[in-house]
């Protein structure tokens, strides 16, 4: 084994390696952005018919809307109750 | 003859004294609280008349807390809210001006006639607040309202992509939802037509078209609260039928359709 063929061994490792890196970078970089834009859209596309099964936009948002008006109407309750609180007896004149 | 006299001008005197009485009575009655209350102590009077002013200043600051927590939690826009916490700040001010005049009093009866004014000016529980609470609660339905019609092209896309054998019921259910949103809207319109008379000018001086506004407003908001719940009631049938579709997959949908 001579010296030039040691070099030209280490040489052809080196070329493996940063291969592979590249590799394991590509696919990390990859798996990232798909998790970015399935992360950020919530819904995804309801051309994919994926996911929940095909559910639609427009039942999505009504049903959200749904889920989101009940602690408006619970709210919306409790203003109620506030606003028939009747304490005009304190408004009754007392001369001291 | 002269027994029957003397007894005539007894019976007579007698009356005579009961009437005196039964006269006097009401003024002795007006007249004493105010002996048994402050007296002629005007420290009295001053401490009395700043206990109701904090009291007030009190009840004004918890008001402003929960209208400040409805605008952070989006029940309520800044721009519904600003003129609410301007009156609030109005009357505050005022009571506190009021607090001033008083504590300089001199005279008994000035300080006595600026107590007076803490309820014939302000008239914070009788008037502003339940004024002010109605008025808060007309605006978040209103918010209500038309987060719910918002939602009727999303319903009417969805109940046009439902299988068949829903539309029915879903149709039925959508009609009586935008009948109730209506039915709200007038209501809300009906108790904001109300506000104008209801001031402390008019609970002083015509108290029975104050109180016939007040009880409309009340009979209006609720009907629009009612009409409101009806909504949303109708809201989340429609969305579990729509929701038991989940899973099955939907025809035709590739494109998604606008909000």
């Amino acid at each position: 084994m001579t010296l030039h063929s040691i070099g030209r061994r280490q040489t052809r490792r080196t070329v493996w390696l940063v291969a592979a890196l590249a590799l394991v970078l590509v696919l990390a970089l990859a798996a990232c952005g798909g998790r970015g834009a399935g992360g950020n859209g919530g819904y995804n596309g309801g051309g994919s018919q994926g996911g929940s099964g095909g559910q639609s936009a427009s039942v999505t948002q009504v049903v959200q809307g749904d889920a989101d008006l009940t602690s408006i109407m619970a709210t919306l309750d409790s203003v109620n109750l506030d606003a028939n609180i009747d304490e005009s007896s304190l408004d009754n004149e007392v001369t001291p | 003859m002269n027994f029957f006299a003397t007894k005539r001008r007894i019976a007579f005197f007698g009356a005579t004294l009961a009437l005196l009485l039964t006269a006097a009575l009401p003024v002795i009655a007006l007249a004493a609280p105010q002996e048994t209350r402050c007296g002629t102590d005007i420290a009295c009077v001053k401490k009395f008349g700043d206990d109701a002013i904090a009291k007030r200043q009190t009840s004004l600051d918890g008001l402003t807390t929960k209208i400040n927590g409805l605008v952070s939690k989006g029940h309520l826009t800044s721009a519904q809210a600003g003129p609410l916490l301007g009156q609030i700040t109005t009357n505050k001010n005022g009571l506190a001006t009021l607090k001033t005049k008083l504590d300089g009093e001199t005279d008994i009866t000035a300080a006595r006639a600026d107590v007076r004014n803490i309820y014939l000016q302000f008239r914070i529980y009788a008037v502003f607040l339940p004024r002010t609470r109605h008025v808060v609660e007309l605006d978040i339905m209103t918010n209500v309202d038309a987060r719910l019609k918002g939602l009727e092209p999303k319903i009417e896309d969805a109940i046009a992509k439902a299988s068949a054998d829903k539309k029915d019921q879903l149709n039925t259910l959508y009609a009586d939802f935008k009948a109730q949103l209506k039915e709200a809207e007038a209501q809300i319109d009906a108790g904001q037509g109300q506000l104008p008379v209801l001031t402390p000018n008019t609970f002083n001086t015509d108290r029975a078209t104050y109180d016939k506004a007040f009880a409309a407003l009340q009979a209006d908001t609720k009907a629009a609260h009612d009409a409101l719940k009806k909504a949303g009631d109708d809201l989340h049938q429609i969305a579990m039928i729509l929701k038991g579709r989940a899973g099955t997959p939907v025809p035709g949908n590739t494109a998604t359709p606008s909000a």
